[in-house]
């Protein structure tokens, strides 16, 4: 990849988690939580969108921000009260801005007229108005003839105090030996000259937000240099004078200490060096030759005394006495922060006060591929496992031999191996949820209905593959919710309930699967028209026998909608069906359960994973399948007078009171046995999408296992009634069944049958 | 402890833009001993923290007294993440 594609990637990657922030914060402001740092945080995402696309010369993307981030800095002066209609319109203004970044990803252009209006809402807000709109700045300003400064450093030296901890020194002089072998000149802290220019200020950057940003990297000290400053009189107050010191511990990552500058570094002078470097040190070999030997104590002081090159010095991997070091530079790392106290500077301190904040986790960017390719290898581990537990046991070696108690080790470690990769790929549900807000806004807005989100379990955590497929039916869910569910405001009122109606989405983990429900506080399905409308569209007979439940259910059938025009918002009579089968596709489960006048409530059970699966092998002819266990409803022996004759080549089972298709699982594959006994075998009931129940005949059940699934189509091709294979403990290729395609394999041409019908 | 003069409150947000206006409001009371009420600054940006800097130079060079007094925590951290913690103390301790 270019690397400036790989920037760009890079900056639109940020943007998304930017745009994230910004949302979650704005929500919080919305519920009333308007502390500095959640506005401080909003503020922040915008602005480095701008400076990012700045960089990028995405002009409408930086005209909008700029306005949206002039109104931002004012509500964090405290100028402007973010009251409820501030916060409406810095929501509007996410979406918008959410909209330019998707434009200046993909291409092509955002609604001009909307932005436009969007920007005039913000600065009807802004204090100064239109007048903080946007224009680029001429890139220097006259007569400013700065120069940069080599700023002499006259911090304290480490006084020597009877207490000294070496090894803290020891650690803040390079915490990491292999990065200090990597490369020999750095191993002290890190000393950052940071001089701004005076077009850092014009482009409504702030030297002080860059120097917080280094002070939450760790223990700061600054020392501000005042050298070229001139008196009142003579000083430009736009202009750049100062230049600022920075030195922090060796232990922050250079890559970090960049980062603080990423949106200025075009707009100042910037130097980062490690302390101690290219300068010539005291006699390393006698300096280290003191310290390695056990009269520590007489060391310290020399250590302590002397300037910074010793720390140099004594983690410079140098070969001679180096090599037996009695200690670990390792061990002593968490020591790091303890060099700080010996410095009596009071900014240092002052500085840790204002840098308390916990540092966010450490994380690294991995390309997916190599998740995949790692997650694909983890399977075949578990497979190979699987094998030689069988081999073992085939060779007839005892039970209790230590080659079963080793297996049982490596079975343990296996799957140890295999949870936790998949937890590299498990992302919690955040994702998805945090487009849910605009989406209820805009729903809210075109039906005309006051509606509140309510989200619980963000942080829940799932496959990354299973996340990408949430979207869409929870988008449809909550679109259904507050387009059908809810009532308008004047309808609620009338009906005692406040006017603006509840959509709660929730996720949480339930026996190794994750749930997640969207409930609304609305009218309930209303059963008596869905009932007349399933009649009307011919789902049912007229005279149907039906619970509450199995009508609640209609709204999942193929080509149901109740809705008497079809709107903007939902009610295409796609909507629930798409959900029930997108949610199938995933392995999943959709149940409603509904109570009329006070709302109803969508659960969707999925997987937490589509690498492995959990299903039901069973033995046709021989050949060994497996069922998704997720779509048997029951399994059961025929009797013979349960099995009707229907044509010349069908059958139907009599379950209860009513009658399914019977489906010879090894026929439709075209490897059955060619006389067919129902009552010799077992009936698995599916449910199917296309004909509702269906009784699968096969031969034997062999049991319960979780497999790991190998795509069939990537490997061979697309088979019918066939979703995909797995490899078994025998080293045999088991193929998974696709219920949907077996039964569509079956009836060539399909009539319609309707499982709800009762004919008995 | 300055008590001639009427000290000068400054504003709660000294942002990026209201460098200029401090620097008139600072210029305004040259010559003179000078004390700068920080009790009610919530926030500190880098061009006005450059503003009182120079001040604080002027002053010095004019050998008039200039101290800040009241100040906010936000104003003691801003002056801390800038470098200058010591701007607090009196003068006297500050070796430029």
């Amino acid at each position: 990849m270019d690397p400036m594609d790989a920037i760009r990637t890079t900056f639109f990657i940020e943007c998304d988690e930017l745009l994230a922030q910004l949302e979650e914060g704005l929500m919080a402001m919305e519920q009333g939580s308007a502390d500095s740092e959640t506005i401080n945080s909003v503020f922040r995402a915008v602005h480095s969108v701008k400076g990012g696309g700045g960089a990028f010369g995405l002009d409408p993307l930086v005209r909008f921000s700029h306005v949206f981030e002039t109104l931002l800095d004012q509500i964090r002066s405290g100028q402007v009260d973010p009251s409820e209609g501030v916060v409406a319109t810095l929501l509007r203004a996410a979406d918008m801005l959410a909209d330019h970044v998707s434009a200046a990803r993909d291409g092509g252009g955002v609604d001009e007229s909307r932005s436009e209006q969007i920007a005039a809402a913000i600065m009807s807000h802004t204090i100064g108005g239109s007048a903080t709109a946007y224009e680029p700045e001429s890139d220097e300003i006259e007569g400013l003839d700065f120069k940069p400064q080599m700023i002499a450093l006259d911090l304290p030296a480490a006084e020597p105090a009877a207490d000294f901890d070496i090894s803290a020194l020891l650690a803040s002089a390079g915490a990491d030996p292999v990065a200090d072998a990597a490369g020999k000149d750095e191993a002290g802290g890190w000393i950052v000259n940071f001089a701004p220019h005076a077009s850092l200020y014009a482009k409504a950057n702030d030297s002080a937000l860059v120097l917080r940003e280094l002070g939450t990297l760790g223990e700061a000290v600054i020392t501000v240099n005042d050298e070229a400053l001139p008196t009142l009189d003579e000083m430009d107050p736009a202009g750049a004078y100062l230049g600022w010191t920075v030195r922090l511990p060796a232990s922050v990552a250079e890559d970090d200490i960049r980062d603080a500058f990423a949106f200025v570094d075009e707009d100042c002078d910037l130097e980062i060096t490690r302390e101690g470097a290219a300068q010539d040190g005291p006699d390393i070999a006698a300096l280290l030759a003191v310290v390695v030997e056990p009269a520590a104590p007489e060391a310290a002081p020399v250590a302590a005394v002397a300037p910074p090159p010793v720390a140099l010095a004594l983690v410079e991997p140098e070969p001679e006495p180096a090599a037996d070091k009695p200690f670990s530079l390792m061990d002593i790392a968490p020591h790091v922060d303890a060099l700080a106290p010996a410095s009596p500077s009071a900014p240092a301190q002052a500085a840790a006060a204002a840098t308390n904040a916990p540092p966010p986790p450490q994380t690294i960017r991995v390309d997916l591929d190599r998740v995949d390719r790692l997650i694909n290898l983890v399977g075949e581990l578990v497979i190979n496992q699987a094998m030689l537990a069988q081999r073992v046991m085939e060779s007839g070696a005892a039970k209790a031999t230590d080659v079963n108690l080793a297996l049982t080790d490596l079975e343990l470690l296996t799957r140890g191996i295999q949870d936790s990769v998949m937890a590299i790929r498990a992302q919690p549900v955040k994702s998805v949820f945090q487009r849910m807000p605009r989406l209820v806004r805009e729903v809210g807005e075109a039906t005309g209905k006051r509606v509140k989100l309510v989200t619980e379990g963000e942080g829940t955590e799932v496959d990354k593959t299973v996340v990408e497929k949430l979207s869409d039916p929870i988008t449809h869910m909550i679109r259904n919710a507050i387009d059908h569910g809810l009532e308008s405001p004047a309808d609620r009122e009338a009906a005692g309930k406040p006017a603006e109606g509840t959509v709660r989405l929730t996720a949480a983990h339930r026996s190794g699967r994750i749930v997640i429900e969207v409930s609304d506080d609305g009218r309930g399905v209303d059963r008596a028209r869905v009932k007349a409308k399933a009649i009307e569209k011919g789902l049912i007979s007229a005279d149907a026998q039906m619970t509450d439940e199995e009508i609640d259910n209609l709204i999942f059938a193929p080509g149901f909608s109740t809705a008497a025009t079809v709107s903007d918002i939902s009610g295409r009579g796609v909507g629930m069906d798409v959900v029930k089968r997108s949610v199938q596709a995933l392995g999943g489960r959709i149940t409603i359960l509904s109570t009329p006048g006070q709302g109803s409530r969508f659960s969707l059970s999925l997987p937490l994973t589509l690498a492995v699966l959990d299903g039901m092998v069973v033995t046709v002819g021989d050949q060994t399948l497996v069922a998704p266990l997720t779509t048997i409803i029951e399994s059961l022996k025929p009797r013979v007078g349960d099995v009707r004759p229907l044509g010349p080549n069908n059958f139907v089972l009599k379950i209860r009171d009513a009658f399914v298709p019977l489906i010879d699982t090894g026929a439709a594959l075209g490897f059955g046995k060619s006389k067919f006994d129902p009552t010799e075998g077992v009936a698995l009931l599916v449910e199917s999408e296309v004909a509702g129940q269906v009784a699968l005949m096969v031969d034997h059940i062999q049991g319960q296992r979780q497999v790991v699934i190998k795509s069939l189509e990537t490997n061979y091709k697309p088979t019918a009634g066939v979703a995909a294979a797995t490899i078994l403990g025998d080293g045999r290729v088991a193929l998974i069944l696709d219920i949907d395609g077996l039964v569509t394999a079956h009836r060539k041409a399909p009539p319609r049958v309707d499982t709800l019908a009762m004919t008995g | 402890m300055i008590t001639e003069t009427e000290p000068l409150k400054l504003g709660a947000n000294l942002s990026l833009d209201q460098a200029g206006a401090l620097r008139e409001a600072l210029l305004t009371r040259r010559g003179a001993p000078l004390a700068v009420d920080a009790s009610d600054v919530e926030r500190l940006s880098g061009p006005c923290f450059q503003v009182l800097a120079s001040a604080r130079v002027t002053w010095d060079a004019d050998g008039q007294p200039f101290e800040f007094t009241n100040a906010s925590p936000a104003f003691e951290n801003g002056l801390a993440l800038l470098g200058a913690a010591d701007w607090t103390r009196p003068q006297e301790d500050f070796l430029p």
